[in-house]
């Protein structure tokens, strides 16, 4: 897991036509991937008024704070809207169609774009279902968050 | 470069004007393979005082309009041509999902640490803005009591419009089971619920004149963004972080527009609106009032957006039907609309059309 990795290979454009795109791998974004390489969802926390954010920003969209850290969140929340892709929209992904692509509203505030994977997935997904963050090593370094449904506690 | 050059000589033919009249330039370049600033002026033999280009993804055509008024008004030029293209369709770019070949790119905005312009991220497998496209509406269906059977309407009157003009690529008409029949790429959406790409071009052309064959253009307004909306939603449908600000709600395209046009709301003869999914024509309709939010979908029901019907939308079939050019298509056929001539799908006595996108960069056209 490194910056810059995707740009090694000057034939991405065809490589990508075989393997799934992985995450771009940026200074901003490298330390939500190495937390999930250790198991945890972390997110951007802004040092000034405390809100965590996402998506990956260099900037605190609620108050425009600049200074930032990375904190673990609690990896639970509910689906705030999903849809189920069924014709490939990609010719490589990790995931075979169909697969679920769901906002999920984190405990903490942000909402989360992800893959809702695990044997309920298909059938119980619902706006509000409970969901968990689990981790799923794609090799080559990466580690990609997608949740699971929970019942609720 | 040769789409564009025969749209730029077909607005000239059509407008009377020799290109030698033309002085002002702005180049809406396509994802793909497209005619850019200096290619379209130099092959074209123009000479312009004023010349730009705005990448604009597929929203963007009312605010270049926006921006060829501005600089009209500024004195940069007198006559500016408008002038988009696309090859998009037979360069296979990466939002084509679900039929025929796999893209062969996938969409660069999709790499960004934010995700793409629409909300794509290529690595949740979101490759395609009818992702995004699928989650507002699976998050309208949940607010407002509605289902996604309930698309079929939109697409069959888009069909049937698109049936009465000549220039659209898909004319035949589809009845609900048609689109019933038709599967689903990201469920809610159907395959009937998306336009296809397509190659194309189209030339607009603005200047100050006013003659027989013009159209006048009543107001205009910019696009908006917030946090608390995305692209294919309106206030409270989506949108990647919870409202920024308590109780915000970003404001509907406010009556100030239609104050400005000098007309009312109910003045409004027919409705041109962005629809590369069925799903954001009620969304549309509804931000800019024609319908209380979550009204819109079950309003359509009636066939209101068909030629004939209460309030008609995409008289040409819009991009689900007569093509995706963005929106250009709308704005020539809007001209066509003030100008009579629209054929079996004219409005009667249309006098006021509005360019009405979910983006809000709306624009009012009146016949002279």
């Amino acid at each position: 897991m490194r910056i810059g990795k995707e740009f090694d290979d000057l034939t991405a454009a065809s490589r990508m036509v075989s393997e799934p795109p992985p995450p771009r791998v940026t200074h901003l974004s490298l330390p939500h991937w190495e937390a999930a390489a250790k198991g945890e969802l972390a997110l951007q926390r802004c040092g000034a008024c405390d809100r965590f954010r996402f998506p990956i920003s260099p900037v605190c969209p609620f108050c425009g704070g600049l200074e930032s850290t990375w904190q673990a969140v609690s990896g639970l929340g509910r689906v705030w809207t999903f849809a189920v892709v069924r014709r490939p929209m990609m010719p490589a992904f990790w995931l075979e169609p169909p697969y679920v692509v769901a906002l999920v509203a984190l405990d903490e505030g942000p909402r989360y774009l992800a893959n809702v994977v695990g044997e309920r997935a298909l059938d119980d997904v619902r706006i509000g279902t409970r969901v968990e963050v689990s981790f799923h090593d794609e090799g080559d370094g990466l580690t990609m968050p997608r949740f699971v449904i929970v019942d609720e506690s | 470069m040769e789409l564009a050059a025969r749209a730029v000589s077909s607005a000239l033919a059509d407008a009377g004007l020799d290109r030698n009249q033309i002085d002002g330039v702005i180049v809406h370049p396509a994802v793909s393979e497209t005619a850019f600033v200096d290619e379209l002026v130099w092959s074209l033999g123009l000479e312009v005082r004023y010349a730009t280009q705005v990448w604009g993804h597929g929203w963007w055509v009312g605010s270049l309009v926006s921006e060829a008024l501005g600089a009209l008004s500024l004195g940069h030029a007198d006559r500016i041509a408008i002038v988009y293209s696309s090859s998009d369709s037979s360069t296979n770019i990466g939002f084509r999902t679900g039929v025929g070949l796999p893209p062969r790119q996938l969409i660069e905005e999709g790499f960004r640490d934010f995700g793409g312009a629409s909300g794509e991220m290529n690595h949740i497998g979101a490759a395609s803005p009818v992702a995004m496209a699928a989650l507002a509406a699976q998050r309208y269906f949940h607010l407002y009591g509605c289902e996604p059977d309930d698309l079929a309407e939109i697409a069959v009157a888009s069909r049937y419009n698109a049936s009465l003009n000549p220039n659209a690529a898909h004319r035949t008409v589809i009845t609900r089971d048609d689109y019933l029949a038709s599967p689903w790429i990201v469920e809610p959406m159907r395959a009937f619920d998306c336009c296809r790409i397509s190659d194309g071009a189209a030339c607009v052309i603005l200047g100050l004149d006013e003659g027989d064959r013009t159209v006048d253009i009543l107001a205009s307004s910019g696009l908006q963004l917030g946090a608390d909306q995305y692209t294919f939603g309106h206030s409270g449908l989506g949108g990647w972080w919870e409202p920024a600000r308590d109780g915000a709600v970003q404001a509907r395209a406010d009556d100030d527009l239609y104050r400005r046009a000098g007309v009312a709301r109910g003045d409004i003869d027919g409705v041109y609106t962005y629809d590369a999914f069925t799903i954001l024509i009620p969304l549309a309709l509804e931000k800019y009032g024609f319908h209380e939010y979550g009204e819109g979908l079950r309003a359509l029901q009636s066939g209101a957006m068909r030629v004939g019907g209460e309030l008609p939308v995409n008289t040409h079939g819009g991009l689900h039907s007569e093509g995706h050019s963005s929106g250009w298509g709308a704005f020539a056929e809007m001209v066509r609309q003030l100008r009579g001539e629209a054929g079996d799908r004219q409005i009667a006595d249309a006098e006021v059309l509005q360019w009405a996108p979910l983006f809000g960069n709306s624009v009012i056209l009146g016949r002279n």
